[in-house]
């Protein structure tokens, strides 16, 4: 049964994310969905907020096709990303756009209208207390989730953002790419095909240049022989 | 600052030096700085053999076995490495010189428009020291030096006495730099300059190079890519693009021996001022083992 409720997420990821500075003008966001691939107007809104590494808000719908409201902190302007729960789908995630200043009224106003088909996607690591990390990547716009054992990541669009798995001591590794294990359907995936796919993913020439390069592949394998690392389950739908 | 400076060192060193073209068994040591957090040693041993074997453009046309000994250390966005390469083939017809000055050796070399011959297989020692920049794009530039001795037994025409050794060398310096154009990709810039003297074949030669990295494919658990060198080497009397050289490579990362084979193909084109546009088919098929070390939170 459809609730005419849909959940609204934007994120913003700000270059400076601290609250009430000159930077950081805006204190209520609008945000406007347009689009024929967006589906039905919701009644209500919930918005999350992402500064840094993720905060969640929610808007309330002001209007036709808006959603606004009061996020308790000051905003930088930034670059955001709007996802909500869709009738008859997982949901919807729409394109990451730089929201439009007002400052006069001190609002953050997004204008999204393009959206993607969105999934629910479970991650489930083995040993449940390894330390992992999801990270969802639609360029500029980008967001960490940390989570021990298992983490739900809601409107996942992999048509339009690449998702990516990081195990073990946190650094600035790209990690796992988990898009291409969906479409490949290899969804548990042992620590020997982690390896694998973390170096076709170099051959591929994610993030440098393509290589097939022995050192970077026992390094992985070093890396998480030493964290104990035995697999991941990946759960779509 | 310090990454300013060396950044602009490497390319000020470029514009006066030069990187050889890697040997085909000179396998991969590209590490993203993003994949380690502290410092990393790596040493690897490469064993193989390689049909219609070509040393740095220059085709040697007879087959060869080869090791190769290359040690790393990955810190921060530096890396530095020390390679060693042994590769023999089958011995060429001895050289014979006439009494006579300047000295005549025969059989005689290949004209100065004419694709050089490779200096006899042997020893090489290779140094580099590399650098990693970009952000999300990561690019690394290298700067590479190399040696190998090369002593030349020489014999009388016709008693075939010998007469002695010749004790030669070939050294270069080059520098390599990543490239990343939008809608084309990766690609890496090589320039090197090439000497060989104190031989019976004394070359000198200057190459410019585009190594453009196709995008890999995988195959089950079989990684395959493709990279094609285009290029202009001097010393062969031909200007302009003198070289064309793609490699099809074949990858498979054994999970219980960790040794990696590679069987790699490169239809290499040349082009020499007497003798035009020739290819030469090397096929390499060689196997890598190392240990990698790093310090463990």
């Amino acid at each position: 049964m459809y609730k005419p409720i849909v959940f609204a997420i934007v994120l913003a990821t700000s270059v400076a994310a601290t609250a009430q500075t000159p930077g950081s003008p805006f204190h209520r966001i609008e945000v406007i969905v347009n689009g024929s691939s967006c589906g039905d107007i919701p009644d209500e809104i919930f918005i999350v907020i992402n500064a840094g590494e993720g905060h969640e808000y929610t808007l309330t719908k002001a209007g036709k096709n808006t959603w606004a409201g009061d996020v308790g902190t000051w905003l930088p302007k930034s670059f955001g990303i709007a996802r909500w729960e869709a009738k008859n789908a997982a949901g919807r995630v729409t394109e990451c756009l730089s929201g439009q200043g007002l400052e006069r009224t001190n609002i953050l106003r997004f204008t999204f209208g393009r959206c993607y088909r969105g999934q629910e996607v479970t991650f489930t690591t083995v040993p449940g207390t390894l330390t992992s990390r999801y990270v969802r990547e639609q360029e500029p716009c980008k967001e960490t989730v940390r989570f021990r054992g298992s983490e739900t990541a809601r409107f996942v669009g992999f048509n339009a953002e690449d998702v990516r798995l990081q195990f073990g001591p946190p650094d600035a590794r790209r990690g796992l790419l988990v898009n291409a294990l969906v479409e490949k359907k290899k969804l548990v995936v042992r620590r020997d095909w982690v390896v694998h796919a973390l170096a076709a993913q170099r051959n591929r020439g994610d993030g440098a240049q393509s290589n097939l390069a022995s050192n970077a592949i026992d390094l992985d394998d070093k890396k998480f022989a030493a964290i104990d690392f035995k697999s991941v389950t990946i759960g779509v739908r | 600052m310090l990454r300013k400076l060396v950044s602009a060192s490497v390319f000020l060193l470029a514009a006066t030096a030069a990187a050889q073209q890697r040997s085909i068994f000179d396998v991969d040591d590209f590490v993203d700085p993003r994949q380690h957090d502290t410092a990393v040693f790596a040493s690897r041993l490469v064993l193989g053999a390689a049909n219609n074997y070509v040393d740095d453009t220059r085709p040697l046309h007879r087959d060869a076995r080869f090791l190769h000994i290359a040690n790393s250390v990955y810190w921060s966005a530096f890396q530095f490495d020390y390679k060693h390469s042994e590769v023999r083939a089958d011995a060429p017809p001895p050289i014979r010189v006439c009494n006579c000055s300047p000295p005549i050796y025969f059989p005689p070399v290949p004209a100065s428009d004419e694709v050089p011959l490779p200096p006899r297989p042997g020893g090489k020692d290779t140094v580099q020291i590399g650098w990693y920049g970009g952000k999300d794009l990561k690019l690394r530039y290298r700067l590479s030096a190399s040696n190998q001795n090369i002593a030349t037994d020489l014999f009388y025409p016709n008693t075939n006495g010998p007469a002695g050794t010749l004790h030669g060398h070939e050294r270069a310096l080059g520098v390599e730099g990543d490239t990343y154009i939008p809608y084309i990709g990766f690609g890496t810039v090589n320039v090197a300059r090439t000497v060989r003297s104190g031989t019976a074949d004394d070359r000198t030669q200057s190459e410019l190079a585009y190594t453009s990295r196709l995008p890999g494919l995988s195959v089950g658990k079989i990684l395959v890519r493709g990279l094609i060198t285009v290029g202009g080497v001097s010393g062969r009397g031909a200007r302009g693009v003198n070289v064309v050289s793609p490699i099809f490579e074949a990858f498979w990362h054994d999970q219980t021996t960790r040794a990696n084979i590679h069987l790699a193909w490169n239809p290499m084109s040349t082009r020499s001022g007497r003798n035009g546009w020739e290819t030469q088919h090397q096929i390499a098929l060689f196997i890598d083992r190392g240990i990698v070390l790093f310090r463990k939170h």
